[in-house]
């Protein structure tokens, strides 16, 4: 089946990379979404998906570096992706700006992620042609 | 292999997850089912999906050394799941 029209895609994951196998299967659904001729809109980082965006995750050289190939991945394509704030914040996963606020010690956002609210999943869902999630699957 | 369809489910969910029985007890004749991850160790256990059309992504499939030859079931790759997702009316994440 070819595709002559442009599609759009947002993406919500909400399974951690390493104890849920949902950010790797969203990467691989993302690039096969590009390779298709297909966009995507946005990636959302909900609940305990917001782990990804971290710049401290440190996995072992022979292993997958989800973080790092999301980076890359996002940051070629030009592709915005917004982990939840209030998911963020109870996760640890803070920018300068909100290191500054709460007086934290750190910060640790990848340069590929913001931090906000979901009101542009909202958006997105009307705009995308379709959304998929990424769950955990326990 | 693509017939039409209305629903696309996708499971990710082991068979013995409350999610699993809850997905099938949702989907209808016209529906789709796509396995994903752990989803695709359904094929190991006999006849639990009844006469769905059933998907399973490929990658899984080989991970968890589950052979379909002998199934009806289509194993698909992330273009293929990209392609159903969008030949989908609606799409169900579990």
């Amino acid at each position: 089946m070819s595709n002559t029209t442009e599609h759009s895609f947002s993406l919500v994951i909400t399974g951690a990379p390493y104890s849920s196998q949902a950010p790797q299967t969203a990467l691989a659904f993302a690039e096969a979404v590009i390779a298709a001729g297909h966009r995507i809109d946005r990636v959302f980082l909900y609940g305990d998906g917001v782990h990804l965006a971290s710049a401290l995750i440190a996995p072992p050289s022979d292993e997958m570096n989800l973080p790092k190939l999301w980076s890359e991945f996002l940051a070629e394509h030009n592709i915005p992706a917004v982990a939840c704030i209030a998911s963020a914040l109870r996760r640890g996963l803070v920018n300068e700006q909100e290191q500054k606020r709460y007086e934290l010690s750190a910060s640790n956002l990848l340069p590929a992620f913001e931090i906000a609210g979901l009101g542009e999943w909202v958006e997105s869902t009307i705009k995308s042609t379709k959304t998929l999630y990424f769950h955990a699957g326990d | 292999m693509m017939s039409d369809f209305h629903t696309l489910h996708i499971l990710n969910k082991t068979p013995d997850h409350p999610r699993f029985s809850e997905c099938l007890g949702m989907s209808s004749s016209d529906d789709a089912l796509l396995l994903t991850e752990n989803g695709v160790l359904a094929l190991t256990t006999s006849r639990v999906l009844g006469d769905r059309t059933v998907y399973a992504l490929k990658s899984d499939l080989t991970a968890r050394a589950i052979d379909t030859h002998q199934s009806n079931v289509g194993a698909i790759d992330y273009q293929g799941m990209v392609e159903l997702s969008l030949k989908a009316k609606r799409v169900i994440c579990w």
